[in-house]
């Protein structure tokens, strides 16, 4: 075995023995990296989870993190990206059973922070649909912003979300209730805005390419009252979009 | 006719800074609007390049901000050039892209791992200085280096633990690095007073054997004390804390000897306010001031 392979063994593995390759075998000394690799692995889900931490209380998240950490570490360098089995994690943990609405919430957490992350794009401007006859608009395909994001969930995960990272209270009266969340960053701050199911589908539908018409179709099979005037006017207030084609022409 | 290359024109892209005879500080995020509004600021800032290996955002917002008014050196923290495991190819190309969009004046990563296999340990682990590693970390520097086509500075580890079976000293492992690499060493101060204390040896007899000339940086930072359970006192690199007095001692012995070399204030944990840190910058600049020899600064410049 490697040098690296023997240190390793025992990092995240707090029975195991000191690896023979250390001089004198002192435990606390081989305590410190399994200390620091632990601990730093802890913070990263901190950082990535903070809703997820003020829900379950500093102590409980603190020892839910720490046997992810040992059971699911990190594959990449890249900290803001750790944590994407997290919300599995939480959702099979028998003890969490009666919270069924974390693994959406961490969910959540993880497209507000690929949001944050994604690359820049000015939004579609306020006045962008205006100058596209009613006609046309029905042809029309739009283009998502890089930071765009959407989750439905069976639980009320923006008012929780709302309620324990934005310096809410804590508190939500009906958590059984379903919310799905559009996500959008269209300059540098995150923003989550609570969508209707069939807004939730629509906006999915002209993600994946879809014409206005046929997205209105999908919405309205879920609503057959879809609020296309309300939905257009949330689509680009929030930034969920950077372009618009009309057959061969594109407007930003 | 002289031929100017895509590459020399895009250089040319960010502006250009003389070599900081200031100390600088690590950039925090938090400090940014701080920074913006202090004046004299300090004298360079330094990131963690994995930090901005996302696509956009606040990070490289802030980060673009900065480069405007100031010489960024690019410190990775994940590389894993001391591992056994082969360098991440898409670690590599990532690295590049925060090269070339930041243009930062230095690149440095440490010599130690923190990837085995595929599980990335977040930590800069110890390395046995013996030949067969010797030559694997050489191939990393290498590899590091052609990649991104310049050079880099290798940093010094703190340690906790010695290996069995070890060849050579840390400072001949350095040095063969060095001859062998062509790369220049960030000398961390901290970390040769952790380790020297760690291991009960004098940290000037390290650094009377310390390939001095080929140091073009120099780390400063905080440590926690404690002991392992044979009494020993075991100090942690924990970036957290002012830089100690024995520190600062040792830091005034190598700036005399080699003259003012860019030097940063590493404050990673329990992030102080930024006139604190600053002051911590403030306190390297008076010693960098007193050994500034007019030589020593058409050295540096």
């Amino acid at each position: 075995m490697g040098d690296t392979a023997e240190f390793a063994a025992g990092l995240l593995n707090p029975r195991h023995p000191v690896p023979l390759l250390v001089k004198g075998q002192i435990e606390r000394r081989y305590a410190v990296y399994r200390n620091n690799v632990t601990v730093g692995l802890i913070r990263a889900l901190e950082a990535n989870f903070p809703t997820v931490r003020r829900l379950l209380g500093e102590q409980y998240f603190q020892g839910f993190a720490r046997d992810h950490a040992q059971t699911h570490p990190p594959h990449s360098p890249l900290m803001f990206q750790y944590g994407a089995e997290f919300p599995q994690a939480l959702e099979n943990a028998v003890d969490l059973a009666s919270y069924p609405y974390l693994g959406d919430i961490a969910r959540l957490e993880i497209l507000w922070r690929e949001s944050y992350h994604a690359a820049d794009a000015n939004p579609l401007a306020a006045d962008a649909l205006a100058s596209i006859a009613p006609d046309k608009l029905f042809d029309c395909r739009l283009t998502a912003h890089p930071a765009m994001r959407l989750i439905p969930s069976r639980f009320a995960i923006h008012s929780i979300f709302a309620a324990n990272r934005q310096g809410g209270e804590g508190q939500v009266a009906d958590l059984i209730q379903s919310q799905c969340v559009l996500v959008t960053r269209p300059h540098y701050d995150v923003a989550v805005h609570a969508i209707t199911p069939d807004q939730f589908e629509f906006f999915l539908a002209l993600q994946d390419g879809l014409s206005f018409g046929d997205a209105l179709d999908r919405a309205a099979t879920i609503e057959p009252s879809f609020d296309l005037s309300g939905t257009l006017s949330l689509l680009l207030q929030s930034g969920a979009f950077q372009s618009i084609q009309q057959g061969n022409e594109q407007t930003s | 006719m002289v031929h100017v290359s895509d590459q020399a024109v895009s250089r040319l892209r960010l502006p250009i800074f003389p070599t900081p005879l200031n100390a600088g500080a690590g950039f925090k995020h938090e400090h940014l609007a701080d920074i913006l509004r202090d004046e004299n600021g300090v004298g360079f800032f330094e990131v963690h390049a994995e930090n901005f290996m996302g696509e956009g955002g606040a990070p490289h917002a802030a980060l673009s901000k900065l480069r405007e008014d100031y010489a960024i050196f690019l410190h990775g923290v994940g590389m894993s050039i001391g591992g056994e495991t082969a360098l991440d190819r898409e670690h590599l190309k990532r690295f590049k892209l925060v090269v070339d969009r930041y243009e930062p004046m230095v690149i440095s990563e440490h010599l130690a791992w923190s990837t085995h296999d595929t599980t990335f340990y977040n930590d800069l682990l110890p390395i046995p200085y013996t030949k067969p590693v010797l030559d694997r970390v050489i191939s990393h520097v290498h590899q590091f280096q052609n990649e991104l086509g310049r050079k880099m500075l290798l940093e010094n580890p703190s340690t906790y633990v010695a290996f069995e079976q070890c060849d050579m000293s840390e400072t001949d492992f350095l040095r063969e690095i060095v001859k062998q690499t062509g790369c220049a060493l960030l000398l961390d101060i901290n970390n040769v007073y952790v380790s020297a204390t760690n291991h009960n040896y004098s940290p000037a007899q390290y650094l009377a054997d310390f390939p001095l000339t080929h140091v073009k940086e120099i780390h400063l930072a905080g440590h926690a004390t404690e002991e392992d359970e044979t009494g020993a006192p075991l100090l942690i690199d924990a970036h957290d804390r002012e830089v100690s007095d024995a520190v600062w001692s040792i830091y005034e012995d190598v700036i005399e000897r080699i003259g003012p070399v860019p030097t940063l204030i590493e404050w990673d944990n329990d992030v102080p306010p930024w006139t604190v840190l600053k002051d911590e910058a403030n306190k390297a600049d008076v010693i960098l001031a007193r050994h500034t020899r007019h030589t020593s600064m058409l050295k540096a410049s």
